[in-house]
């Protein structure tokens, strides 16, 4: 059922369109992240819902209603801002307590209530800048509970936080959310802080709306290089099409790191409009081995890194040379060594179980990159 | 729409009222002059004596700035480069006499070099002769408008050459360069907008400088300011007295755009950068090795500091001299004598409660006119860059500095011949308020705006989100953290409205005074030793403001 | 509400030219200001008129030191309150002139006094504001000087003096400087006492003014083809004392500084008669009048100051009352000694002490006879213009010009040099 509907919003700022027509819509008690890259509107969005802006065209309906012309002091909507905002002349408890409108006592048991399962209770006396950053934005999170809004808005609200505390933050929020049923949105530029939390990720970039769905949805289907992008994904590259061979489906692209060559049974139009691609980096082997659908390469080690968490072994090549198998590997690889022409600047990363490395950096070896490794984004 | 409507209530007090009392008047002003046929008018402008006025004052002030110049930037340079226990001492003793009213300035200025001033006096008793004569002459003037404005000169460059980029001279040291280089080359053209800035603000002080050239200039030495005084309210003449203000009024708008021109291409950086930056350049720490330089230094500052000081000095002295005793609050008792209401007009205590209840009325109207000025025009501000405080884009913005700008003899002329049918103009007390209120509001506005632009707007957009109108926003949030800027700017337009001299001499009548009257009628009488009793309480009361000015705020001289 | 400067801009805009089409509307009508219509006083005034019973304007020091109360006196003659009486006292004469000429069509005073024989020539017309009375008494005022002041009698003479330089003789006296004796103005430009002189400025003061057309009288003004005494030209005696002397606004400023010790200044203009405030007060005859002696005899302005009833006057017959107790005995007797001067009153005798002090206006020869009436009338304004322009030296080269010329070069190549950088980069 949804309980907030974001329709159409636009927004221009000095020649510039800073939300290009941005809709979604979110269920009640849903936790939604606006994921993007600084200066792609997130912000600005945001600051239309709260009020602040005008959109110049577009609603936003709360609970089946227009809030958009609604004056800020009437939509309940809670509003956590970048660096809190804390009112620095009052103490915390005053500010928890600005916007509770009923009798002293009432109100003195709300934000009791609150700041003990905030766990602030005992620095309800201080000022805001005697607390710490963390204490701050709890403190600024229940200020904006306080008085019961109907949505909730927070920008960047681990960003100012030590990586320490933030997971624990970032739990506090989804459990105090969850528990008020209360719909969230929230902005970050980090996308893995977005996984933890979300229900849904919106992706934005440039003001417009890239790809929405649940976390796993967008990690493990990236609708577009640049969603892709902003997921953190490595060996992304845009694809330029050289040739396209009607006769045996074969399409020959273009790319930083050389040729890739695609053969499909499907129609061939249907490949025209792919424009880049995804490469994982744990589908790519090391072997001699050469396979016609492959693409083989001969690459230069750069850099290697093991990661316990996963296990896995990161390795980054530069790209030289093409593998050959009418010729011995080690001389492709003497002459990869000394030809300058076909280095490739773009940097490949493979990812190899930690059990299989021999090599060291510097070494040339053979990459081998069979054809379900790369996703393809139009 | 029901916020559009009380913004526009709140923004209408303050700008109707600079509207009818500076802005119309103004205009009836140089709508005046205009309106003159031109013969009248080209007569008026050729006349002898009102083109030479012109040409001498702007001569005049031209060598102030000269001479300042000269005599402020190896100052500001010492200050910048060298380390230097009592600095901030020193700093704050070289900017007393800028912010003495100019009629207590002028009272230093005949205590110490005058007949029976200090120099005169130990002159005359070495060799029986008057060495300095400082009526009706020229250097007198300039050595009193030099005095006045060093200071400005002085902090101004010593700000400027602290904000170099520090990095920039360590580099360019590394690379060889010699020091003369780097001077003529990095330092000197970077300091240059500030030093346009600084020379343009002691430009129009010395323009328009009224007391000081009133009384040590007679006849022979009239600025525009004195002319058109005299012109307009001894010899009756409105129509030359429209004519020059018109003149004048050009002039200075001329000269304020430049200043803001020239004001916005560099940036005044916050405190703590400036404590960095200034530990960053302090090349030369004093050490007693380095005896020349040391005693160079020393020689300089000495002298500019007895300078400064000096005419205070010599009020002080003058104040607790009497022919009878050495030490003595003889002056001060006769204060409350009423025998001076033959010199002055009034009462000593009537003219000293007429000063307190203007500087009251003053500090009031201003702080408040600010306040909705500046609520109302951020009203609905989104959060927008807030680093850059320019004024010059938009109309209001230059209407609101503008008076800043305009003479205070201007101010009161053209309110008195607006409104001079007026009931406005029959309660002399109404008048004055509203001319001192505007020579203060600039300053007043420029404080609260500061203050006002530090003040995150996210905390409005929150408070508004929790449910809190615009006006209980206001109240509970905007209001308590403008306070500090609100009382600094009370303080600043309390001293300046009893120092105030040109608007209220213009507009006041007979027997009527305020403190700066009593001086100057007290100086023209002779009763020296009264009047630098009142100069004394005015000095008081201007150094403590300014000592809770610099506790609460720096003073910036960039407006 | 986004699009917020710019709203506002365009909105002050607006407000901005509404006001300025309603002001360029009004300015049309009230387009030339004469200076009736500029100072005349708000309609309410500080003082309601039906509230007192006469007002009179005058200067600041008539009958002042010591202080003699017209108020009470005139008061218990009329029969009316004192504080129904309401006495102005404005900065000095020319203030007086120029008030009455602004509040010509709504006249606010009855009587005013202090106008002399030089400012009545700067009234256009005198039936604009002044209405003729003669007092019953006007045979007692001495008909020269009735003749000398107004022969049309707007204005009635109530004292008079001549114009002298008063010095304090301790300090500077015919020992010290013998040139004191048969002074003549010249003498007076080549003597040290030159440099010790107060002037009033004749713009603003009316001995000030006296002692200016005591120089035209005796230099001349060749641009007249007068020739005054000498046939010389007054504005070359004004040329070389301007370095020298002292102008002070007004005669109460030179009197102050005249008898302040430190600053050196013990000799003024001002009347025959001012040795007199001292001798008879405290028998301190330390103060001594002198007036210049070109062609053998003793040359002096003489001034004339008169009291006269103000056109539609509000109060017209207590006016003409005061008109005729001020010239009356009982006050023309005591204003020698709070006036210092001499009055109009034949009747009244001085007191000794005058006659031992003060310089006799008998004794001396009237430079008045030499400036006629119409002379005065159709010159006497641009004296005081030209006066001016004489006393302002006006140099255009002095030191002052090389230094402000460097000044601007060097300035100048400076911000050419800049201009040249930019467009460099």
């Amino acid at each position: 059922m949804t309980y907030i509907q974001i329709n159409n919003i636009h927004f221009r700022y000095n020649e510039e369109w800073i939300l290009n027509g941005i809709s979604f819509s979110g269920s009640k008690g849903e936790l939604i992240a606006l994921v993007g890259p600084s200066g792609c509107g997130k912000t600005t969005l945001l600051r239309i819902i709260v009020g602040t802006i005008s959109p110049l065209k577009g609603s936003v309906i709360l609970n089946d209603e227009d809030i958009t012309k609604i004056p800020i002091e009437h939509r309940q909507v809670g509003y956590v801002p970048q660096n809190q905002s804390l009112f620095p002349h009052l103490t915390v408890y005053e500010n928890i307590g600005f916007g509770l409108r009923r009798s002293k006592i009432e109100n003195r048991n709300r934000i009791l209530e609150l700041s003990q399962y905030g766990g602030i209770k005992h620095i309800l006396s201080r000022k805001p800048h005697e607390i710490s950053g963390g204490q701050q934005q709890r403190v600024a999170l229940l200020r904006a509970l306080a008085p019961m809004p109907r949505l909730l808005l927070l920008d960047e609200p681990l960003s100012n936080v030590d990586t320490h505390l933030r997971e624990q933050l970032a739990l506090y929020i989804r459990s105090i959310q969850k528990k008020e049923k209360l719909t969230t949105i929230f902005v970050t530029h980090d996308i893995n802080e977005a996984k933890m939390l979300a229900d849904r990720i919106i992706v934005m970039e440039k003001g417009t709306i890239l790809q929405s769905g649940t976390p796993f949805d967008v990690t493990n289907n990236p609708q577009s290089l640049q969603v892709a992008r902003s997921l953190g994904l490595q060996n992304l590259f845009p694809l330029k099409i050289k040739q396209a061979s009607q006769g045996d489906h074969r399409l020959l692209y273009d790319s930083e790191i050389g040729e890739i060559q695609v053969s499909s049974k499907q129609k061939i139009d249907t490949f025209e409009d792919i424009n880049g691609c995804f490469i994982d980096p744990t589908k790519i082997t090391i072997d001699e081995q050469q396979f016609p659908k492959d693409i083989n390469k001969i690459g230069k080690i750069l850099a290697i890194f093991p990661d316990r968490m996963t296990n896995l072994v990161t390795i980054i090549v530069q790209l030289q040379g093409q593998n050959d198998p009418n010729r011995k590997l080690e001389d492709l690889i003497t002459e990869a060594g000394a030809n300058s022409n076909h280095i490739f600047p773009t940097k490949l990363h493979i990812q190899i179980p930690m059990e299989e490395t021999s090599f060291g950096v510097g070494d040339m070896i053979p990459i081998r990159i069979p054809p379900e490794a790369i996703t393809f984004f139009r | 729409m029901k916020d559009k409507v009380s913004r526009s209530i709140i923004l209408a007090l303050p700008i109707l009222f600079l509207v009818f009392f500076f802005l119309i008047p103004l205009l009836f002003i140089s709508l005046l002059a205009l309106g003159l046929t031109p013969e009248d008018l080209l007569g008026i402008l050729t006349h002898d004596l009102n083109l030479y006025f012109i040409y001498w004052d702007l001569q005049q002030a031209f060598l102030t700035v000269i001479l300042c110049l000269i005599l402020g930037l190896p100052g500001s340079y010492f200050l910048a480069h060298t380390k230097l226990k009592g600095k901030s001492i020193i700093r704050n003793l070289l900017t007393i006499p800028f912010i003495l009213p100019p009629i207590v300035v002028l009272m230093g200025f005949i205590e110490v070099f005058g007949q029976g001033g200090l120099v005169n006096q130990i002159w005359y008793s070495l060799t029986g002769f008057q060495l300095v004569q400082i009526y009706n002459s020229y250097e007198g003037i300039i050595l009193a408008h030099v005095f006045y404005n060093l200071p400005v000169i002085i902090r101004l460059a010593e700000i400027g050459w602290r904000t170099i980029n520090p990095e920039m001279i360590g580099v360019a040291k590394s690379l060889g360069v010699s020091r003369i280089k780097i001077l003529l080359k990095i330092q000197l053209p970077h300091l240059f907008p500030i030093l346009a800035t600084a020379s343009l603000l002691v430009f129009i002080y010395a323009f328009n400088s009224f007391a000081i050239v009133l009384v040590l200039g007679g006849v022979q030495y009239q600025t525009l300011e004195v002319r058109i005084y005299s012109l307009a309210k001894m010899r009756f003449d409105f129509n030359a007295a429209a004519a020059l203000t018109l003149v004048q009024i050009m002039i200075n708008i001329i000269v304020i755009l430049t200043y803001l021109y020239f004001s916005s291409k560099y940036e005044i950086p916050s405190d703590e950068v400036q404590e960095f930056q200034e530990k960053s350049l302090i090349i030369n720490p004093i050490n007693i090795r380095n005896l020349t330089k040391l005693s160079i230094i020393g020689i300089y500052f000495s002298i500019i500091t007895i300078l400064s000081l000096l005419p205070i000095v010599g009020v002080f002295w003058s104040a607790l001299n009497s022919s009878l005793h050495l030490i003595s609050f003889e002056n001060f008792f006769s204060l409350f004598d009423r025998s001076l209401i033959s010199f002055i007009g009034v009462t000593p205590v009537e003219m000293i409660s007429n000063s307190l209840f203007f500087g009251i009325c003053v500090l009031l109207l201003s702080t408040f006119l600010a306040v909705m000025l500046n609520f109302g025009l951020n009203y609905d501000k989104t959060a927008t860059d807030h680093s850059k405080f320019t004024l010059l884009g938009s109309v209001s913005g230059i209407i609101i500095i503008l008076p800043l700008g305009i003479s205070s003899i201007t101010l009161a002329f053209s309110l008195f011949s607006l409104y001079r049918l007026t009931p406005l103009y029959e309660n002399i007390f109404i008048a004055i308020i509203i001319a001192q209120t505007l020579v203060a509001f600039p300053f007043v506005n420029r404080i609260i705006a500061a203050r006002r632009a530090s003040i995150d707007p996210s905390l409005i957009h929150v408070a508004r989100s929790l449910g809190a109108s615009r006006f209980r926003t206001f109240f509970r949030i905007e209001l308590p953290l403008l306070l500090p800027g609100i009382i600094v700017a009370g303080l600043f337009s309390f001293a300046i409205s009893l120092g105030e001299f040109g608007a209220t001499n213009f507009l006041a009548r007979a027997n009527f005074a305020t403190i700066p009257i009593g001086i100057y009628k007290l100086i023209n009488t002779r009763n020296l030793g009264e009047a630098a009793a009142l100069a004394t309480i005015l000095i008081i009361i201007t150094v403590i403001s300014f000592i809770v000015l610099e506790k609460f705020g720096k003073i910036e001289f960039k407006l | 509400m986004f699009q917020e400067d710019g709203d506002e801009m365009r909105r002050f805009n607006f407000v901005y030219i509404v006001f300025l089409v309603i002001l360029l509307t009004n300015i049309n009508i009230q387009n030339k200001i004469s200076m009736s219509s500029v100072f005349l006083p708000p309609q309410s005034v500080t003082f309601k008129i039906s509230d007192t019973e006469l007002v009179i304007y005058t200067y600041d020091s008539l009958l002042a030191d010591p202080e003699y109360s017209i108020e009470t006196n005139f008061a218990t003659y009329a029969g009316i309150s004192a504080t129904d009486i309401t006495i102005i006292r404005l900065g000095d004469a020319n203030e007086i002139l120029t008030r009455l000429i602004a509040e010509k069509d709504l006249p606010q005073a009855d009587v005013i006094i202090g106008i002399d024989n030089a400012l009545i020539h700067l009234i256009e017309e005198k039936a604009d504001i002044l209405e003729q009375y003669i007092p019953a008494n006007i045979s007692d005022i001495d008909s020269n000087l009735r003749q000398n002041l107004d022969p049309d009698d707007y204005l009635i003479p109530y004292d008079y003096g001549i114009i002298s330089l008063y010095f304090q003789n301790q300090i500077i006296n015919s020992s010290t400087h013998p040139e004191l004796t048969n002074l003549t103005l010249k003498s007076l430009l080549e003597s040290e006492l030159l440099s010790r002189l107060i002037v009033e400025n004749p713009l603003f003061s009316s001995p000030g003014l006296g002692f200016l057309l005591w120089t035209i009288a005796v230099y001349g003004d060749p641009s007249l083809s007068f020739s005054g005494l000498l046939n010389d030209d007054w504005r070359n005696w004004w040329k070389t004392a301007r370095e020298s002397i002292v102008i002070t606004k007004s005669w109460g400023e030179a009197f102050n500084i005249f008898f302040e010790p430190s600053e050196g200044k013990p000799i003024m203009v001002s009347y025959g008669t001012s040795p007199a405030y001292s001798y008879c007060q405290w028998g301190d005859d330390s103060t001594s009048a002198v007036v210049t002696h070109e062609n053998d005899q003793m040359n002096a302005w003489l001034q004339i100051e008169g009291i006269g009833l103000v056109k539609n006057a509000p109060h017209k017959s207590m006016g003409q009352k005061f008109i005729d107790w001020f010239l009356g005995i009982e006050l023309q007797s005591v204003l020698p000694e709070h006036q210092w001067m001499y009055p109009a009153n034949q009747k009244v005798n001085v007191s000794q002490c005058f006659e031992e002090s003060a310089i006799k206006s008998e004794d001396v020869n009237r430079l008045n006879d030499l400036i006629s009436p119409t002379m005065l009338k159709e010159h006497l304004s641009d004296w005081q213009d030209q006066w001016e322009q004489v006393m302002v030296k006006k140099t255009i080269i002095g030191f002052e010009l090389p230094f402000t010329l460097l000044a601007i070069i060097v300035l100048s190549s400076i911000g050419i040099k800049k201009k040249q950088k930019r467009i460099q980069t």
